[in-house]
């Protein structure tokens, strides 16, 4: 509404209408004249719009969301609590239950089946469930006070994402794509790296919800066509004929219209289009990345699940170096179970699966972008929408750990986050946080901060009020920060 | 249908299918289509199941007011309820409250869920007064089937069931004859031989205890048996006295406010031993029927539903049922409302009648009502359930079944209710004509004797059940005789009876599945008041807000009044003239449909917050009229449409830009790009692929990537040619195309769509498969018509897609195109040429954009 507005105070400023008919007229090839107008239009009030909703100086210019989808286990990766295995098998307790947590008296304790170590200067504990992003550990910034909601994933999947439990509102992608627009006119803002896979909640968790549906996630898949349509359908000699013919008849009937405006936008769109079809397959090609590269992020793995996502990882890499704000990598669902990292029984095998198809090239991730200079300007995330019980009704070789949300980790590396810090802590048992608090909506307005937005002011106005990422709720945690 | 939030799912995490989401889909056409009166719908949208006179639509049988309440069903509901996670209902009932209030008032009463409005005049309690209003009917499936509709065949099938049974008593006497003992003797002989446990509850438990016995110790060997029976039965008859007995059916109907649906029980109850007819294979009859209630007793193609009074409302702490179902009959506990329940359970059809138990729950987290149902498939309001939970015994649903037209069945022959855990025993009356009864008391003293004491025995049975006397334990008895294959029930055996069977097999079989859908059932069911939340919180209970309508309405209505849910009385109030509000929102509606931009813009908000009308008088004006004239939708479209307002063209002089940038005025009539459907129809209309077939099942969009966890199943790429309309509108995953469009989001009722521009769009008809199939498609049949060149062919594409003729610039530009794509001496016969030319027609923003 507000955006529309400007964009014809601004047009109506330019004469428009007596501009574009004239150059319409002189030029004989209208088309791209028009197209070179309708792009100057949008980068103009982009910039505007965009230089209005950044208060300070931004600290980071882009961000990767490597969404561990159903919920890494806290306890058997960043949060180390000896305890698990000396009371192993013991009951829990009533005090022990939480309604955030799937629990009851009688669950019993359940220690870690991987080894926990110090790593780095830091001396930061992180399990052998993860022995590369180990190594990487001070590069990293981690959180053990996360506090979920319900832990359920729908629920847990859209507040992550949208900062509300029953979604209805932009994914923070979209809302950094509104606020920022892309560095690239041919690229996306939000980018969203996964295999045709739907978490729970839906695709509402990468999606545009109130704000204009150019900011919803497009999706880029690992193999086979990347982006829905981006394959020209014809060659590009026939492409061309046919868009010189469709120049010609549209500015025609842009003519005769009485709203040019948005007949204009749609004709430079085909311009558009045209260069994504070449920008978008040359950005995810990463053929042209030497070998070493590739090996380090596992490309040339034997497991098929690892091979795509060491693909998205470095895929995330070059759309940022593109200019892409927000690009999110999901996991790959690999046993048809409801999501990825979701082990309620088998957490060994699952969870050791879940962390070969991503360990390796996260770590990669975080070590290319710093060894491009890049890390500075990146926030790389990754996190779950939950943590897992530290208990489990029964010990057995193959039980697994529930839905938690009652105190859990994530990490943040780069864009200005403390390397090697660990934050916040939970109890001797993982339960339940006992230090420094942190809900989704302040990690929501640290990630705006770094990125030179104030999240109370970054609004738009739907349903009768200016609606927030962080809602009425978000705290900047400078304590994490550089 | 973006107002009411229309979706074929549940969404969250398992995307459930909604039941009759379609046939709410196909109501609404029909009632557009035959211009039903806009006061009537909301009447049946808010109200349909309490109608005194629902709409009957005698051509297809049902009584469309049924399908109204489908209404609330839309929109996304989380699985399990509040009693595990606290929240559940209270989301549910929000979304309810936002889809209603949006659609029918024009304003927003959700945000009062948590704090009283700050600009408009609705206030906290507002919200939790109308949310007693939609929480206290139950949200339960109903039949939309009239209820005599198949009234002629169920007479035909009981007649016929009379006459086999008559047959079959005839002939089972006759076989009660002297060769009888010796055959039951051989029976015993040959199940001995046989491994496996026979208990003292079995009908064969005495015949394998005799059949080892000598002569000599026969009278001793049954003397024993008889006092073990004694024994075992006085302590069984003890076991039971904690059971209060609510119903043995000895008499057809259920306890007092009990609720029951569907012509499954209407034409369910038996006395003991009717026959149950085998609908397939070789034998007559499956089994003699226990008195009660079998859902399946005529076919087992006709549903049924049995819904308790809430928890607590039934004394004692448990209550249970004898029950027999399959084939995804089932039972469902379901906490305030919370319909896509876990505590779904189905009948393994293995499992004879056994007693089933429901414990009331401990009521917690804001819950007040749990209700209990027990429902054949096509009335489960959980059914199928999230994929996972469709267990009966061994076999599972398979992801990919939809739950449609499913026989389904289940039987209920007693109630109990106790105190305490556990449930009845068999008291092991069959056994009492064998060793009390006259004239068997006498024990036999050889083995002949006892095999023919044996032999009256079960000769009792089928004398008593000829004469329509049986008791339980005589259908016991002759199903065992039945399973045994002791009795003639084959067809070879009976052509007589064969032949009648496979009459009664063609009369089922002509009867139809039935037509359910998610609804509303008040019936019998006190209303309940909710419960405030404290600042919104789940977590805090304020005091139970007494049911009514807004406060701003008060004095104007009798919602407060009602001695049900009040939602008779507000579809009364919205519906009525005394009420220009409903009018004016629906109104402003029409007028957007028709000129892009309602008269007040926010056409989902009339409060403060929203736009203010451009034309505040004509907008009453409109609304009076509309009223006047029946609350007639076309009346009012044709209204609109016939306007100078409408027929003005798109061309304006500049002053008039100056002075209305806007276009609020209307000066002119503004260009329009096609919405997210329109766009894919005319793709259909224009390349001949359009299939005008109506209704239906919904139609899986194509997709890249299945997912059967979550029903994502992928269909056609031009979805039959059917209209959008009839795709799958799938909460977690909407179709693309349309999505690409601006389809809105499934979850919100949305009042106007975006309009956006975006390069994806232009792949999508550049480069995206359907353009290209369909643009061949267009090309295939061109290449059949009778133009003799290019510019003839042309003039016709040209008044198909863009409804005009081209000029003769036009025509040259588009010729020297065709000519450009052809590769052949003959252009005409080049098919790929005229698909590539017409793949370019699509892709003009012409076709996409109308003035």
């Amino acid at each position: 509404m507000k955006k529309s507005g400007n964009c014809r105070e601004y047009v109506a400023s330019m004469k428009d209408g007596i501009v574009r008919r004239r150059l319409l007229k002189n030029a004989s090839f209208g088309f791209s004249w028009l197209s070179l107008c309708g792009l100057l239009t949008e980068s103009a009030s982009c910039a505007t719009l965009a230089r209005s909703r950044s208060q300070f100086p931004a600290r980071a210019k882009n961000i990767i969301f490597c969404f561990m989808d159903g919920g890494p286990s806290h306890v058997d990766t960043f949060d180390y609590k000896p305890m698990l295995k000396k009371q192993e098998g013991k009951p829990i307790g009533e005090s022990a239950v939480s309604k955030r947590s799937q629990s009851n008296a009688n669950r019993v304790w359940l220690g870690s089946p991987w080894k926990f170590r110090k790593r780095g200067q830091s001396g930061m504990w992180v399990s052998d469930l993860l022995p590369n992003i180990a190594q990487v550990a001070d590069e990293i910034c981690v959180v053990r006070s996360m506090v979920g909601e319900l832990p359920l994933h729908g629920n847990q999947n859209l507040l992550l994402h949208t900062g509300r439990i029953l979604g209805q509102a932009p994914s923070m992608g979209a809302w950094v794509s509104y606020g920022l627009g892309s560095e690239n006119r041919n690229l996306p803002g939000y980018m969203l790296l996964n295999n045709d896979w739907v978490p729970n909640g839906g695709l509402e968790n990468f999606g545009s919800s109130f704000l204009p549906a150019s900011h919803q996630a497009t999706m880029l898949r690992p193999d086979g066509v990347p982006v829905d349509n981006i394959i020209p359908s014809d060659s590009d000699r026939l492409q061309r004929k046919k868009l010189n013919l469709l120049a010609e008849q549209d500015q025609e009937f842009s003519k005769r219209t009485a709203d040019p405006l948005a007949i204009e936008g749609a004709i430079a769109n085909y311009e558009t289009a045209y260069r994504m079809q070449s920008t978008i397959p040359e950005v995810a090609d990463i053929r042209p990345e030497p070998k070493h590269i590739q090996k380090m992020y596992g490309v040339d793995s034997s497991d098929k699940y690892q091979q795509h996502y060491a693909t998205q990882a470095l895929r995330a890499r070059r759309l940022v170096e593109a200019g892409v704000r927000f690009v999110e990598i999901t996991c790959p669902s690999f046993d048809g179970n409801n999501s990825p990292w979701d082990q309620h029984g088998q957490i060994k095998k699952g969870h050791e699966k879940n962390s070969l198809i991503t360990d390796q090239s996260v770590a990669a991730l975080i070590l290319d972008l710093k060894q491009r200079g890049l890390l500075d300007e990146t926030i790389v995330i990754w996190a779950g929408e939950m943590g897992r019980t530290p208990h489990t009704p029964k010990v057995t070789p193959t039980c697994g750990r529930d839905h938690h949300v009652n105190g859990y980790s994530l990490f943040i590396a780069g864009g200005g986050f403390k390397a090697g810090m660990t934050f916040g802590s939970t109890d001797e048992f993982g339960n339940s946080v006992v230090e420094n608090r942190v809900d989704i909506h302040d990690i929501h307005a640290t990630i705006l901060h770094q990125m030179g937005i104030n999240h109370e002011t970054l609004t738009y106005r739907y349903g009768g009020r200016d609606n927030r990422l962080t809602d009425v709720h978000g705290r900047v945690i400078s304590e994490i920060l550089a | 249908m973006d107002v009411v939030r229309y979706t074929d799912t549940y969404g969250y995490e398992w995307d459930n299918p909604v039941k009759g989401s379609w046939e709410y889909r196909d109501y609404l056409i029909r009632a557009f289509n035959n211009n039903v009166g806009f006061d009537q719908m909301i009447r049946e949208q808010i109200a349909g199941d309490l109608l005194p006179n629902p709409r009957i639509n005698t051509e297809q049988g049902i009584n469309e007011s049924l399908i109204g309440p489908v209404f609330y069903n839309m929109g996304e509901h989380r699985h399990g309820s509040s009693l595990q996670f606290n929240g559940i209902h209270q989301d549910m009932v929000n979304n309810k409250i936002d889809a209603f209030s949006k659609a029918f008032l024009a304003m927003t009463v959700a945000c009062a869920r948590c704090h009283d409005h700050k600009l408009d005049a609705i206030s906290q309690k507002d919200y939790y007064a109308l949310a007693g209003v939609f929480m206290s009917p139950r949200w339960s499936a109903r039949v939309i089937d009239l209820p005599g509709k198949n009234e002629t065949a169920i007479e035909e099938l009981r007649r016929l069931r009379q006459e086999i049974r008559q047959l079959l008593a005839e002939q089972w006497m006759s076989e009660m004859n002297g060769e009888f003992p010796v055959r039951l003797e051989q029976w015993a002989q040959a199940k001995l031989k046989s491994s496996g446990n026979v208990t003292i509850e079995q009908i064969a438990f005495p015949l394998v205890q005799i059949v080892s016995v000598q002569d000599a110790e026969i009278q001793k060997s049954w003397s024993e048996m008889s006092a073990a029976w004694q024994s075992e039965r006085t302590k069984r008859i003890a076991a039971n006295k904690r059971f209060s007995l609510l119903s043995d059916f000895s008499q057809p109907g259920f306890p007092k406010g009990w609720v029951t649906e569907g012509a499954g029980i209407r034409h369910g109850y038996t006395r003991n031993g009717a026959p149950l007819v085998s609908l397939q294979g070789e034998s007559l009859i499956q089994k003699l029927l226990p008195r009660g209630y079998h859902t399946h007793a005529l076919s087992s193609k006709l549903p049924g539903a049995i819904r308790l009074p809430a928890q607590k409302k039934i004394k004692g702490r448990y209550i249970s049922l004898k029950m027999e179902g399959g084939e995804w009959a089932g039972t469902l506990v379901i906490p305030q409302n919370a319909i896509q329940t876990e505590t779904i359970r189905f009948f393994d059809p293995v499992q004879p009648l056994h007693w089933v138990s429901f414990a009331d729950s401990a009521l917690k987290n804001g819950v007040t009502r749990v209700l209990t149902e027990i429902a054949t498939a096509s009335l489960n309001t959980n059914f199928p359930p999230r994929t996972g939970l469709a267990r009966a015994g061994k076999v599972s649903l398979p992801n990919n079944d939809d739950g449609f037209d499913k026989r389904s069945w289940f039987s209920v022959t007693g109630i109990v209710t106790h105190e305490t855990g556990g449930v009845p025993v068999d008291t092991l009356d069959s056994f009492a004509s064998l060793y009390a009864g006259e004239p068997a008391t006498k024990p036999p003293t050889n083995k002949k004797e006892s095999w023919e004491q044996f032999t009256q025995w079960f000769s009792g049975s089928i004398e008593r059940w000829a004469s329509d006397e049986a008791t339980d334990a005589d259908v016991k008895k002759i199903n065992w005789l039945l399973r045994e294959k002791l009795l003639s029930n084959r067809r070879d055996q009976l052509p007589q009876v064969a032949a009648l069977v496979d009459r009664y097999r063609k009369v089922e079989s002509g009867i139809p599945f039935p037509r359910t859908v998610n609804s509303m059932d008040e019936r019998q069911l006190p209303p309940l008041d909710y419960r405030l939340n404290l600042r919104g919180n789940v977590d805090a209970d304020g005091p139970a807000i007494p049911r009514d309508f807004l406060e701003v309405f008060a004095g104007q209505n009798d919602v407060g009044k009602s001695k049900q849910s009040g939602r008779l009385e507000l579809a009364r109030f919205l519906s009525s003239p005394r009420n220009p509000l409903t009018a004016r929102v629906y109104v402003n509606r029409i007028w957007q449909w028709v000129f892009g931009t309602g008269i007040v813009s926010t056409s989902n908000d009339f409060g403060k917050l929203g736009d203010r009308p451009s034309h505040p008088e004509l907008l009453d004006w409109l609304a009076r009229q509309f009223m006047n004239e029946g609350w007639s939708t076309k009346k009012m479209v044709r209204r609109q449409v016939l306007s100078r307002t409408f027929r003005q063209s798109s061309s304006f002089p500049r002053i008039a830009a100056e002075r209305d940038p806007m276009n609020r005025l209307l000066h002119h009539y503004p260009t329009r790009r096609l919405e997210a459907e329109e766009v894919r129809d005319s793709l259909l209309m224009v390349s001949g692929r359009l299939n005008t077939t109506l209704y239906g099942h919904p139609i899986n969009p194509p997709r890249h990537h299945e997912d059967a966890a979550k029903r994502l199943f992928s269909g056609p790429l031009d979805g039959d040619g059917r209209r959008s309309i009839y795709l799958k509108m799938s909460i977690m995953d909407p179709p693309k195309f349309l999505v690409c469009f601006n389809l809105p989001d499934l979850k919100l009722p949305t009042g106007k769509r975006d309009v956006t521009n975006v390069p994806t769009q232009s792949l999508a008809l550049l480069n995206g498969p359907l353009t290209i199939h369909l643009a061949d498609y267009w090309a295939e049949r061109l290449m059949q018509d009778d133009s003799r060149n290019p510019k003839t062919r042309i003039r016709a594409m040209f008044v198909q897609a863009l409804g005009r003729l081209p000029k003769e610039h036009e025509l040259k530009r588009w010729s020297d195109a065709v000519n450009g794509f052809s590769t052949s001496d003959d252009v005409m016969k080049d098919k790929n040429a005229w698909a590539e030319l017409a793949h370019a027609l699509f892709n003009t923003k012409e076709f996409l954009y109308y003035r």
